[in-house]
């Protein structure tokens, strides 16, 4: 688990904790939001669970685009923490290609929510490209799951998601997630907690920006831990924590 | 015509030509091959044949506006009233035979006062049109075999066995004593085929069918020239359908092809539709895949599933509904290149096992029924597939060690055991549902939450990994 005095120790131009991006976009907490009309990608084993967060956070109908058996692996109980499964759609596609049509189509759809596109190998350039400009016609937000291996693309940003192994604290949190791409506004790495009770969650002087608790009875709390803030001028993939 | 019935083929169906030839209903296709050396038998059927039914439910309605539907090969018409439109019930019958045979077909027609009974005249009459008398109705029922009253096969078998050859057999029989032996439906059936108890026939009228068909002098191969055609057709189709205040949830388009015949192509949406352009789209990329080498010269398109149009109000102003628009275009289009039934959305199911805990509805026309599923009390994981076995690597309770996918993985700690029943009443699907399995939370060093799970008998020899967790469940998910 980071903590905060892991700022200093990390190389680069460090910019204040009350930072915030102003890019429109889908917004978790502190994260550096997602901008929309823009493809993101994420690879690593949380990176279902971010997901799944921006989906009920977007609170619109959203596409999960997976081949075969992996659109099916999805489980309602579960889900129900994080969205509303109303709004999820599962696609079934058989193969890459058919996938990455299903995306491009699913990204035109004004007034999609979150188009997730789950693959083994990330999209290239031209197919980034394309989805890409899918998003902007659209108006959407794009979100590549890349299971085995990224490519260079024209992804907006990438993120690195791991899972943590919580040193047995009282509320250890859930996921690392780093930010090793982002042409537009900083780097970072966070230690993420989604907590299913807003007044269970750790002390609140770590918590400078934590959310209100959705009125909509959703139950989902997402707190960030702010760790290391780097400038894009250093960027660089980071080893997985 | 033939049937399959388990692995043989049997005759379900002669022509007068066979039965000379000897062949009957019921032998084996090759005891009636070998009778009957040059006999031509084709395969039943089912799907044209009711496609026929209700295509002749629409030819009868010229004689009488009440009519059902008679599952596989009848038609009940109401002709109350009717009769003397055509001179007479004789009359109406032998115009009916004649009228049917001018579309290549026998009938046989039974008129009675009650529905069983006129049904049972039909079926074992022995001439082609029996008119019963008013006066004598009761003894040519009595007449009549015991599948005349349409109860179930067992029951007509037990019947038989006991001597009971015809309806007039069962009057040595107390009602209540049928009714003891076999069941209430007995005397029940009994009585509304005398006419003791009323049995009316519920009139379907046919669905209205909205179709437009175009033939040309000379074929065409061009694609634009056919889209043109579409696009005429649906122009008549979706005026019909507007006239009648129908919309349509998918369109078929038949091309006849000079040389290789007809092909069907159909299309879906996520909402009725009667729309032009919206049938233009999607027909596009299946009108493509037909070969027109040599031009067609007949079109055919038919609205399915039609339903009645909804004008609904307008929900939030215009943008509002140009989103959901959008939406059900998009789901449209994905489902007629993918299948309607690759749009799904998990719900909580109606089961307590890994399996049935969640169901996959399709996301159009989808029902508002969401089962509330209050069986699991445990937490379980977002992440469910189908058990994969693991490689054990270190013994333990889990394994110590695995691997999974060629990586390995170290256990840090885990949590189980949760045991999960097979259901009883249910099939198995596969092997995994008809054992008792055991459930553990496993933590990995690396950080990852596995679900893995093991058969209680014999005890923890294999292990499988069935899900994975993509956060620690919380206590507070867990119901008091």
């Amino acid at each position: 688990m980071s903590t905060l005095s892991d700022i200093s120790n990390t190389p680069g131009i460090i910019l204040g904790s009350d930072y915030q991006s102003q890019l429109p976009g889908i917004r978790l907490d502190s994260l550096e939001p997602l901008a929309e009309r823009r493809v993101h990608e994420a690879e690593g084993h949380s990176a279902r669970a971010m997901a799944l967060l921006l989906v009920g956070k977007s609170e619109a109908l959203s596409f999960w685009i997976a081949t075969d058996r992996k659109a099916r692996t999805l489980r309602a109980r579960a889900l129900n923490a994080f969205l509303n499964p109303t709004h999820l759609v599962c696609v079934e596609v058989a193969n890459r290609q058919e996938s990455l049509w299903a995306a491009e189509e699913a990204l035109r759809c004004r007034g999609a929510g979150l188009v997730i596109l789950q693959v083994d190998t990330g999209p290239n350039l031209f197919e980034s490209r394309r989805l890409q400009i899918a998003a902007q016609a659209g108006g959407t937000t794009g979100f590549v799951i890349v299971e085995r291996r990224a490519q260079s693309s024209a992804a907006q940003t990438r993120w690195q998601c791991d899972a943590l192994l919580d040193p047995g604290s009282d509320a250890p949190p859930d996921w690392r997630w780093s930010l090793t791409k982002n042409k537009q506004g900083r780097m970072g790495r966070w230690s993420v907690r989604g907590d299913p009770d807003p007044m269970n969650c750790t002390p609140p002087d770590l918590l400078p920006k934590s959310l209100e608790p959705r009125p909509d009875n959703d139950h989902f709390y997402l707190t960030t831990l702010p760790c290391a803030l780097v400038s894009p001028a250093s960027a660089r993939p980071m080893a997985p924590a | 015509m033939t049937q399959r019935r388990g692995s043989t083929d049997r005759v379900l169906c002669i022509n007068a030509a066979a039965f000379a030839a000897s062949v009957r209903q019921g032998t084996t296709l090759t005891d009636a091959q070998a009778i009957c050396p040059d006999l031509l038998t084709e395969p039943q059927d089912t799907l044209r044949e009711s496609k026929l039914l209700s295509a002749l439910h629409i030819w009868a309605d010229k004689f009488s506006p009440r009519i059902s539907i008679d599952p596989p090969d009848g038609l009940v018409l109401d002709v109350t009233g009717c009769a003397h439109l055509f001179e007479g019930e004789r009359e109406m019958s032998e115009l009916i035979v004649r009228e049917a045979e001018k579309l290549n077909m026998t009938a046989r027609i039974g008129i009675a006062n009650t529905r069983r009974a006129a049904r049972g005249f039909a079926r074992q009459g022995e001439s082609d049109i029996m008119i019963s008398d008013a006066e004598r109705e009761h003894v040519q029922v009595d007449a009549l075999g015991v599948d005349a009253l349409e109860l179930d096969k067992r029951v007509e078998d037990d019947l038989r066995k006991l001597g009971v050859k015809t309806i007039g057999d069962l009057r040595r029989f107390k009602s209540s004593e049928l009714a003891r032996r076999f069941s209430v439906r007995l005397p029940a059936a009994l009585d509304e085929l005398r006419g003791h108890r009323s049995d009316p026939i519920v009139p379907q009228a046919a669905p209205p069918t909205f179709a437009a068909r175009m033939t040309l002098p000379d074929p065409i191969a061009r694609i634009d020239d056919v889209v043109s055609i579409l696009e005429r057709l649906a122009e008549r189709v979706c005026r019909r359908l507007d006239e009648k205040g129908y919309a349509a949830r998918g369109f078929e388009m038949t091309v006849h092809c000079v040389d290789t015949g007809e092909h069907f192509r159909s299309i879906g949406f996520a909402t009725p539709s009667r729309d032009v352009a919206p049938i233009l789209r999607q027909f596009q990329r299946p009108l493509e895949t037909i070969k027109l080498e040599f031009g067609a010269d007949q079109f055919r398109l038919k609205a399915l599933d039609t339903e009645v149009f909804r004008h609904t109000q307008l929900k939030a102003g215009d943008a509002m509904e140009a989103q959901q628009d959008a939406i059900d275009q998009t789901l449209t289009t994905l489902g007629n290149r993918l299948g309607f039934d690759r749009l799904r959305s998990p719900r909580a199911g109606s089961g307590h096992t890994p399996e049935l805990e969640t169901d996959f509805i399709p996301v159009v026309d989808q029902g508002p029924g969401e089962i509330a599923n209050d069986l699991v009390n445990y937490p379980r994981p977002e992440i469910v597939f189908h058990p994969e076995y693991l490689r054990i690597e270190a013994p333990g309770l889990p394994p110590a060690r695995f691997t999974w996918r060629g990586t390995t993985y170290d256990l840090a700690r885990a949590k189980g055991r949760e045991r999960i029943s097979p259901i009883p009443w249910d099939d198995p699907q596969t092997i995994f549902e008809a054992q008792t399995r055991d459930y553990w939370r496993a933590k990995t060093a690396c950080g990852r939450l596995f679900w893995l799970m093991t058969f209680a008998q014999p005890s923890e020899l294999d292990w499988f990994i069935c899900g994975e967790f993509l956060r620690e469940p919380r206590l507070s998910l867990l119901r008091a």
